[in-house]
Order: structure tokens, then sequence, then C-alpha cells
């Protein structure tokens, strides 16, 4: 009797020990871990919201885990050549939009047609087309578009007031802006922060351009259009000039990089008028929440006669994005996440914390109660030129950099050179 | 705020497992193969040694790529003993030669002796050359703990968890898409550069009297 129970009590410890384990073992098989790479994971403005979306969507899909690994940028798409030789790597990556090393890696990406199917219309074409390998229907979606991105000047509205200018009336043409300047300048205030070196110069040609190309801005690409016998550009190249001869660059901007410390230097108060983004950093939640939100003024671009358009609004119809990998074990799930960046809670979320400015049209960003946001909307709504670095690949920009802040700056060659120049580097990379 | 921005105590705990043990892979390889090019006599070995000279010209980054792909086949990815063994075969090629030069000065008669003695080629390496070879040994060290602390291109490859990384992918890691201040920065490299200072500072009186072994026979 005694040993039968001894017996039947082994036997029940047996049973449960089994089903235990059993049920562990199942909850192991079910529990799918998605690797998430991206070059944006170590920005301290960005990290903390994207542990809070990966905390969302983890609570959305219980049995996944998110190993979100941060890249170094400057090596980011070499990783992500490494593991496409090795066929072994993230299952979702990002990627800029509309980049070379972009479509370079597109036979590494999963087609997303199929998945996007239900909720495209979300998202307008003119992203959907971009994040196309060479922006091309035919070849497949391969990213979901995260963000767009663009530039515009930024102005402090209090430094407006305190130099006797109308706060609310930005200085859109170029009369008026070199008023402006002149006017700040007297006031004891440094007219335009960042300057001479690096990306100020550079995003600013970018915002000219937009009302020198207008639309038309592939040709520049195929070579249908040029720099070199374009007046307006010219003319935007002694724009350029005669703002650092007037001296309305910050003095230190020769020696201000424009990542990080122009931003946070404009962000400070140490300046009136930023050439910033609109999404990623220097942009229009970063500058208010800096500034006060109903400190800060925007317009797209300058206007000047030469140029055939106004109030044109630079664009990037996809500043990044996230792809799903063709390795991936878990390409369903792993597209899901993508998803879940680009719509819904996790889209707001991105949205909200870090002042991206997403493509999807669902969202309502203007509730979060940033003015400056329906001034941007305002020009995005209607007066969209696509930013024409897009239609390069990434080291034309490095080329146009060296050229305007090294050349046309400093005064080593004349805008009829520069425009000469630009027109080479342009040539090499078409 | 530099420890706290780049997760710096993490990074040198990772390096502190690391590093000391690939040094331990890397010192048994260099003394071995470079006692074994250096006094002993066996098929191919010129021809093998001008192979170990020859490992040495390849950039890192020319072999980052199949090494990966080799890790990779092998399951060493995210795997300190993948690191370890790419770590210790491209730095190993150095120390060999190194200590290869060094054992084939030692004079023919202590070698020669010790044979008569009795003692094995074992134990010849480790009682008769290894006590002389110190301050080689110094230098090699401190060469291979230089060289594994700023490796870069491997260690990015390989190490894809951010709980295993080193101090040097740390400070990589913490320059994202905009960088960080360079204040920041730039105390973050400070406070990384402080071991590698201490090692150096320790191990100079092995390169001061390594530098002139051999000079003078007596």
């Amino acid at each position: 009797m005694r040993t039968k129970k001894m017996v039947s009590g082994l036997l029940l410890l047996s049973l449960i020990a089994v089903l235990v384990c059993g049920f562990a073992v199942a909850n192991a098989a079910s529990q799918v871990t998605l690797t998430v790479w991206d070059f944006k994971y170590n920005d301290p403005g960005m990290h903390p919201v994207m542990v809070k979306i990966d905390e969302l969507f983890m609570k959305k899909y219980p049995n996944v885990k998110i190993s979100h690994v941060g890249q170094p940028n400057d090596q980011y798409y070499q990783l992500l050549r490494a593991a496409a030789q090795a066929n072994d790597g993230p299952d979702v990556a990002m990627f800029h939009g509309a980049r070379g090393d972009t479509y370079e890696l597109d036979q590494f990406q999963v087609k997303l047609d199929k998945y996007i199917k239900p909720w495209r219309k979300e998202i307008p074409e003119d992203s959907w087309k971009v994040a196309s390998t060479n922006r091309n229907f035919k070849n497949g979606i391969k990213l979901i578009p995260m963000t767009s991105q663009g530039f515009g000047f930024y102005y402090n509205k209090a430094y407006f007031k305190k130099a006797g200018l109308d706060p609310n009336k930005p200085p859109k043409d170029w009369n008026s802006f070199l008023a402006a300047c002149e006017k700040l300048k007297a006031a004891g205030i440094v007219p335009i922060t960042g300057g001479t070196r690096d990306y100020t110069a550079n995003f600013m040609f970018r915002t000219f351009a937009a009302n020198i190309f207008g639309k038309n801005v592939s040709g520049l690409q195929t070579g249908k259009l040029g720099f070199e016998k374009n007046a307006a550009f010219k003319k935007a190249a002694q724009m350029m000039v005669e703002l650092k001869q007037k001296g309305y660059f910050d003095p230190n901007g020769a020696s201000t990089p424009y990542f990080m410390d122009a931003i946070n230097n404009y962000a400070a108060g140490k300046g009136a008028i930023f050439c910033g983004l609109l999404s990623d950093v220097a942009n229009w939640k970063q500058f208010s929440d800096a500034l006060g939100k109903n400190n800060v003024g925007y317009f797209p671009s300058i206007n000047f006669t030469e140029a055939k358009s106004k109030d044109m609004q630079s664009f990037q119809p996809v500043g990044i994005g996230f792809g799903v990998m063709t390795w991936s074990k878990n390409k369903d799930l792993a597209e899901k996440y993508a998803e879940f960046y680009a719509r819904g809670e996790g889209a707001q979320t991105f949205v909200a914390g870090t002042g991206a400015l997403s493509p999807n049209t669902t969202l309502d960003a203007e509730a979060l109660g940033y003015p400056v946001l329906k001034d941007i909307s305002s020009y995005l709504k209607k007066n969209i030129s696509e930013d024409y670095q897009t239609w390069f690949v990434g080291s034309f920009e490095d080329d146009l950099i060296a050229v305007t802040q090294r050349l046309l700056i400093t005064g080593e060659i004349n805008p009829d050179k520069f425009v000469e120049q630009v027109e080479k580097v342009a040539a090499q990379h078409r | 705020m530099a420890i706290d921005q780049g997760n710096l105590l993490y990074y040198f705990r990772n390096n502190l497992i690391l590093i000391p043990t690939a040094l331990l892979f890397y010192l048994f390889v260099c003394i071995t193969a470079g006692f074994a090019f250096g006094r002993l006599r066996f098929p191919f070995r010129l021809s093998l040694f001008l192979l170990v000279l020859f490992l040495m010209i390849f950039p890192q980054m020319l072999l980052s790529m199949q090494l990966f792909q080799l890790c990779s086949k092998l399951h060493l990815t995210n795997s300190y003993l993948g690191l370890i063994l790419v770590w210790t075969a491209y730095f190993a090629p150095f120390g060999t030669y190194i200590m290869a030069t060094f054992f084939s000065s030692l004079p023919y008669e202590i070698i020669e002796s010790a044979r008569i003695d009795g003692a094995g080629t074992w134990k010849i390496l480790t009682r008769i050359a290894l006590p002389i070879a110190y301050p080689m040994l110094g230098i090699i060290i401190i060469i291979a703990f230089q060289s594994m602390w700023n490796e870069l291109p491997f260690s990015l490859l390989l190490l894809q968890k951010m709980e295993m990384r080193t101090v040097t992918l740390g400070i990589a890691m913490i320059q994202g898409q905009y960088g960080i201040p360079a204040t920041v920065q730039s105390a973050v490299i400070m406070i990384a550069s402080i071991i590698p200072m201490m090692v150096f500072v320790f191990f100079q009186k092995y390169i001061a009297t390594g530098s002139f072994a051999g000079a003078i026979k007596g």
C-alpha cells in the first residue's frame, strides 16, 4: 500500500514535471526574437522614443522580443553589405529613402506590396514610389516610410520683435530677407546661426533650388537640366556670397559644425534665423520646445525674381524607413514591426517624441499643439519640390559641401566659377 | 555625464573580460609558434614562416567581410570566442615574428646544454627560453593590448549584441547619425584611454629593456 502510494506520488510528480517542461518548451518555441538594425537608435533624442515604441510593440505581440541594435552611422551600410554577403543579419533594417546605398541592397529586401495593400492609401503614392527600387513600382516596394524630410528657415519671433520686425511676417523675399538681417544685426542679434561650415550653406542651396527648379528636379540627375547655365542658380550663389560679405552669418560659423553644435546654439537662442530640417533633429519640435511654441516661425525658402517659382518647399518623400530582409525567418512579424513605426500608435509616439514628420496622412500631427506645424503643413500641401540631392548618390552631397564651403563661401572662387564646379560635380555623379 | 551617455562602465567590463582572455590565446600562439620557427627544424619551416609574414600585409577591412562570413557559418558571431579567435589570427603573425626572431638569437650553447641535461623541447621553452624572453613578451603584450583595445572593424561585425560590445565600439556607438557634443565625445575618449595608458606605463620598462635585448652578448 505504502509502495503503491509512493509510486503514484512519483508518477504524479513526473507528470507535473513533464507538463511544466512541455509548457516551457512550447512557450520558448513560440517566442520570437526580431533583430532590428538602425543608425538612429544611438541618437540621444531618438533612443528613449524608440525604446518606448519597441515596448509598445512587444506589448501588442507578447510572443515577440525585440533586439534593437544601434549601429554606428558611418559604417552602417558597410555592415549591412557584410550581413548580406553572409546572408545573416537583422530581420528589419533601417534605410534612407532614395539613396544609392538603399537601392544597392535591393535584392536582399523583401517586396512589401502584398503586406501594405490594406493600408496603402494612408501614405501618398509619391512616398511609396521613392520606397520602391529606383522609384519604379515594378521593382516592388522595399521600404515602409517612417519620415518625410525637408529643409526650411525657422526664425525666432521674439528676436524679430526686438529688432523692430513684424514677427508674424516672415521675410520670404530676398530684399526683405536682407533688410531683416540688417535690422537684426543692428540690434546686436546674430541674423543667421550656423553659417559658413558644412551643412548650413548646403541646406540653404537646397531650399533655393526648390524655387529655382520647382517640380522638375529629376532633370538635374539625367542631365536635361543643369546648374551652370541657370541664371537663378548663379543668383543663389551670389546671394550666399552677399550674406557672408555683409556679416549676416554667425561670426563663429566657420568653426561651428552644423550637427549638433549650430543646432544647439540656435535652440539656446544664439541667433534669429536657422536653416533647419523638418524631421530628425533641428526641427519644429526641437526649436519650439527650446524657444517656446509660439516663438518659432517658419518659411520654406527665399523668393527672388530669377527663380521661376515662389514659396516652394524642398521635400524628401521618404527620409528614413524600415525594410524587411530576405533572410529573416519571421518576415510577417518583421513587416508588422516596420509597419508599427509608420502607422497607428507607434507612428504617433514616434512623431510626438521626436518631431519627425510622418508621411502618413491619417496622423494628426497638428493636434500636438505646435503652431509652426500649421505653417509647415500649409506649404507641404501645395508647394512641394523634391530635394534634388535624393536623385544623386550620397557622395554628391559631400562633394557639393566641399565646393561650397571651401571655395565659394571663402571667396576662393566667384559665383561664375562656382556654378561651373557644381555642374562638374553633378556630371560626375550622373 | 560622459560615462552615463556612453554606457562606458558596461563596455569596460566587457573589455576586461575579453582582452585578457584573448591575450592568453595570443601569447600561447606567439610563444609556441615563435619558438618553433626560431629554434626547431622541420620541413617547409622557412616557407611557413614567410607565409606568416605575408599574412601581416592584409588590412583589416579587406579581411573583415570574409571573416564575418566564416564566423557566421561557424556560429561564432555574437560570441566572445569568435572575436578572440579572429583577434588571435589577425594579431598573432606580428607577435610570432617578434618571438621567432628573439628565440633564434638565443645562444646555441644554452639550448644545447639543456638538451644534454635531458630537457625536452617543451621544458626548454618553458624553463630556459621563456624566462629570458620576458622583455620581448612585454613588448608583444603591450602592442597586442593596444591593438585589441583600439580594434573596431572585427568587433563591429562580430558583436551585434549591445551588451557584448567593447569600449572602442561603444565610442563609435555613442556617435549617432548626428553625433554628440564634442565635449562629451572628448570626455568619453579621455576616460576610455585611461586603461591603455596605465598598461603602457606598467610595461614600458620592458620596451626599454627589450629594445636592447641581444645587443650585447657576453
